[in-house]
């Protein structure tokens, strides 16, 4: 799911300003002071009768530049430093953490995080095991030809301002809003097991909205951009044809009031990259969360369909539907060399040629499918927060012809056709969904005949991965992404990656959404 | 941890020392938090951490700037405030910039207890042993979490503003499931004191509603007579309330917009029982008297007799418009009936008892239509009875469309919505409801 309480403070503040929260990390040349420090700490655990420790040290920075009709509300650039210690004391895990780093505080943090555990002890019936891991002693980076921490302000102004001269341009647009988010995490790791890593995280995020008012019948419509958060630098910026996209936004928010409401009744239905990530997000990334299936999120944010009898059996999708699981994809956000674990990241299947084959994993729950090694899906979202079991990145395998997105048009009777997401909801199993999108398409004997309003499409997972009867081919691959993908108790953060091609599913629910 | 008025004004006055800006604002939070979860009844992870957060804007004329960081020495604050004040000169002017608030006065509000600041970890996990004792009592598998909370606010300015408070939270919930997997129930609270907490309580309440929940037949989606427990009610106004910001409503891009231009204060938009207003003094619900940038958070009245009386106003557009910035605001409340649940169930020829949403999404901000899920527990109401419980259903609905069929209330009680709205810092307290014609529009097979 994404990230409710994000939602909720930016409907608070009506303005993505406000609800920032600084979650993101300084690159620095600190690694020999950063292991004296680590080493303090796994000494410390182990004379309070830890048999695992960990210390993650890890350095947050985040810049968000929002502006609004055409000035530059706000400028924001957030660090956030500390340490967390996580330790088994007696089977249990205990979990402590502080933003003042130094060995006097290490060494309380230790203390407490280990009589936490000994609190917990006694209700705690089940022994943490932990699956194995090589020691790594080694450093990871995402790999960005332009460090957005290193640009200066003044093109990034210049280009979110350019976004609303040219889609203000269009008559009828009333209102633009463009920002910028840029997100660096430095993490130093160090456990017990041996392994000292430190890793530097990017991520950047482009984005706007414009809005067409017509006053004289009181209604408007909004259209994002399509654009997606990615594990990437500077570049990603300056490859994406933001003005360009900023002109088609205004004119089609403007041709939205001229629309033609949607149909209610079953439809093809033909999702563009843009719009099936968060489809993949919510109906395939969340249900194979082996966490949520064993019960362990139960309380918030729920379990899973695909419980652990399915396994290697359940019919998930038609037989084209190949969905992996990918903490190595190029410009994902859920890249990264390790995990939160220390494990080393890989690639996997979760749904093979529509069979649902396997889960993601930590080192503490792999073995409760009896598995002996982890997928490599901790993180923590802060130094202050415990790592569990968070999304890679999931995506859909493109078809093997080079079908690209004229020829699925082409073979499309009666359909319609949904760019960019919007609007999303699903059951805490994962079963019954409602997604929206930013345009709408209607799709007649092979053409897109004209543009709809008002629509959002109900499924239910596995009715509909068993629907996906066309796929794309490669040409028509990109990633969509989760900036802020919330789970857990505190709530946290994580961002994760979605590519696949364009998909056609044979016949799913539209509603018309127009009141 | 802990910072009295005197550290933090120590502190704020240490970080505004080291500005050259022409203004600069300064907001500093010392947060102190320890939780422990359970699942499959055992504990699972449980943690501590202390966060401080340092916000620095520098201000020169309208440009500025925002620069957080988590570090309290000397050479920690003087980059910040160098970094903040670089940054300021680089950004362009923005028009709607407001200038830093000077000295302001605040109501006395009593968001903090000492009882929530001292909780041990013993004493959660006393609470979480309580709830995991029940449950293998009653054969069901619950899931809950605990966590006590103590957030000290500093907000000053170098125009003489100086707002100090703190405030504590305590949340306890947890969902029960039968272990069949047939049957789900839930309960929820936050409290600002920790003897207003009772694990025993809300744990027999999750149980007791799994248990009553299980194997589940499904009926019809369609239009239903609702009873919604507090928990669901309180989602339904939150989304009512989050979207009435003024400017949204003036520029014609909000339901709260007057067609032909304005926004529709002074007009009936819901049933005349229904009074919504923010007070941070209210005792079911009390909060914080200032926002991020120290404004005063005062009492401020939203809905009276079902009829719209003000917007949130934001510095800015308050002074464009003529109107008085609102703050915040840091609580909601709704005031309830004289009904108690039975009596709301009694009225019910044929219709469903809502224990909770989930997932609630707009679908369409003209006409405030939201989509969501029941969950933890539907039952079918039959000639002003529960009868059995239902299969889950997704709703397609407005809270303006809610809040005009409302027929009748049980007394306003202190809530955590199922969203989680109302679990610290903001605080909601509101009634649960009976409503006709609620929109059930697809059936989920989720438990």
């Amino acid at each position: 799911m994404i990230d409710r309480r994000s939602f909720v403070q930016s409907m608070i503040a009506l303005g993505a300003a406000t609800s920032l929260r600084p979650t993101g990390a300084l690159l620095a040349a600190e690694a020999p002071e950063l292991r004296d420090l680590a080493d303090a700490a796994l000494a410390a655990a182990k004379k309070n009768g830890a048999s695992y420790a960990d210390i993650r040290i890890n350095r947050y920075r985040v810049q968000f530049i929002f502006t609004r009709d055409r000035r530059v509300q706000n400028v924001v650039d957030a660090e956030d430093f500390g340490f967390g210690i996580r330790l088994i004391v007696d089977g249990t895990w205990g979990f402590s953490s502080s933003s003042v780093v130094n060995k006097d505080e290490i060494a309380r943090v230790a203390a407490q995080a280990a009589g936490i555990a000994r609190a917990n002890r006694k209700v705690n019936a089940e022994a943490v095991k932990l699956a194995p891991v090589e020691a790594y002693n080694t450093t990871w980076n995402t790999p960005v030809a332009k460090n957005p921490f290193d640009m200066p302000l003044q093109p990034k102004v210049d280009l979110l301002l350019q976004i609303h001269e040219e889609a203000l341009k269009v008559p009828g647009a009333s209102f633009v809003s463009a920002f910028m988010q840029f997100v660096n995490e430095h993490k130093y790791f160090a456990s017990s097991d041996g392994s000292h890593i430190e890793q530097s995280l990017i991520r950047s995020y482009p984005s706007f909205t414009v809005t067409a008012v017509d006053k004289s019948t009181g209604k408007f419509y909004s259209r994002a951009a399509l654009t997606a958060p990615m594990g990437m630098g500077y570049e990603y910026i300056d490859s994406y044809p933001l003005l360009q996209e900023a002109r088609v936004a205004a004119e089609e928010a403007v041709a939205t009031h001229k629309a033609k409401p949607a149909p209610a009744g079953q439809k093809a239905l033909i999702l563009h990259p843009s719009n099936l990530w968060l489809t993949i997000h919510e109906s395939v990334g969340h249900p194979t969360e082996l966490d949520r299936a064993l019960g362990y999120e139960a309380n918030y944010a729920g379990t899973s369909f695909l419980t652990t009898d399915k396994l290697g059996t359940f019919e998930f999708g038609s037989k084209i539907v190949n969905l992996v699981a990918d903490k190595t994809q190029e410009h994902a956000m859920g890249t990264c060399g390790y995990d939160d674990d220390g494990v080393k990241t890989s690639r996997w299947h979760l749904v093979k040629d529509g069979v649902f084959v396997d889960y993601q994993t930590t080192r503490d729950q792999a073995h409760l499918i009896g598995q002996t090694a982890s997928h490599g899906c901790s993180y923590a979202d802060n130094y202050a927060s415990i790592p569990f079991q968070r999304m890679p990145n999931v995506s859909l395998e493109p078809g093997a012809k080079d079908i690209g997105e004229a020829d699925l048009i082409a073979a499309t009777d009666d359909g319609i056709y949904i760019k960019g997401d919007s609007s999303y909801s699903i059951d805490h199993q994962r079963y019954n969904f409602q997604f929206s999108g930013q345009t709408f398409w209607e799709v007649k004997s092979g053409k897109i005949t004209t543009q709809l309003r008002d629509l959002a499409y109900q499924s239910n997972t596995p009715e509909f991965w068993k629907s996906c009867d066309l796929l794309g081919g490669r040409s028509t691959y990109r990633l969509g992404g989760a900036f802020s993908d919330g789970k857990g108790q505190p709530a946290q953060s994580n961002s994760v990656s979605h590519g696949c091609p364009i998909a056609r599913f044979a016949r799913v629910n539209i509603l018309n959404t127009g009141r | 941890m802990d910072w009295t008025r005197d550290d933090t004004k120590k502190l704020t006055d240490r970080i505004l020392s080291f500005s050259t800006a022409e203004s600069t604002l300064v907001s500093v939070t010392l947060t102190d938090r320890a939780n422990l979860r359970f699942a499959r009844n055992t504990a699972t992870t449980s943690g501590a951490a202390t966060q401080i957060t340092v916000a620095i804007t520098a201000s020169f004329g309208k440009r500025s700037a925002t620069v957080t960081v988590a570090q309290l020495d000397d050479d920690s604050l003087r980059r910040a405030c160098g970094r903040a004040e670089e940054v300021a000169k680089l950004s362009p002017e923005n028009p709607e910039a407001m200038p830093d608030l000077g000295p302001q006065t605040y109501v006395a509000t009593r968001p903090y207890f000492d009882d929530v600041a001292k909780a041990s970890p013993e004493w959660r996990a006393q609470a979480a042993e309580t709830a995991i004792g029940l449950s293998k009592k009653r054969d069901v598998v619950s899931a809950g979490f605990v966590e006590t909370r103590a957030i000290t606010s500093g907000v000053a300015s170098s125009k003489g503003l100086f707002a100090y408070d703190r405030y504590t939270a305590a949340d306890y919930n947890l969902t029960a499931r039968t272990t069949d997997g047939s049957g789900s129930g839930w309960a929820s609270k936050s409290f600002n004191e920790l003897r207003l907490v009772e694990p025993a309580t809300l744990a027999t309440v999750a149980i007791e509603k799994a248990i009553l929940a299980k194997s589940p037949a499904g009926i019809e989606p369609g239009k239903y007579t609702v009873v919604l427990e507090p928990s669901a009610l309180a989602d339904l106004l939150a989304f009512l309330i989050f979207s009435g910001n003024a400017r949204q409503a003036d520029e014609g891009r909000s339901f709260y917009s007057k067609k032909g231009g304005g926004n529709r204060i002074g007009e009936q938009i819901v049933g005349d029982q229904i009074n919504i207003y923010s007070d941070p003094a209210h005792p079911l619900a009390p909060t914080v008297a200032f926002d991020g940038a120290g404004l005063p958070v005062t009492r401020n009245t939203w809905v009276e007799k079902g009829v719209l009386k003000d917007l949130f106003y934001a510095r800015f557009w308050a002074e464009k418009m003529g109107k008085k910035p609102t703050g915040g605001p840091n609580n909601v409340i709704m005031d309830g009936g004289t009904a108690t649940m039975n009596d709301l169930i009694a009225g019910v020829e044929r219709g469903v008892l809502v224990t909770r949403f989930w997932y609630i999404r707009p679908l369409d901000p003209q006409t405030l239509l939201f989509t969501g899920l029941t969950r933890d527990g539907l039952f079918l109401i039959e000639k002003g009875k529960v009868t059995r419980p239902v299969k889950n259903m997704r709703w397609n609905e407005s809270p303006i469309v809610a809040f005009n069929n409302l027929e009748a209330m049980t007394p306003a009680e202190r809530v955590v919505s199922g969203e989680g709205i109302g679990g610290g810092g903001f605080s909601i307290a509101c009634p649960g409801a009976r409503i006709r014609e609620f929109t059930f529009s697809s059936s989920s097979d989720a438990v």
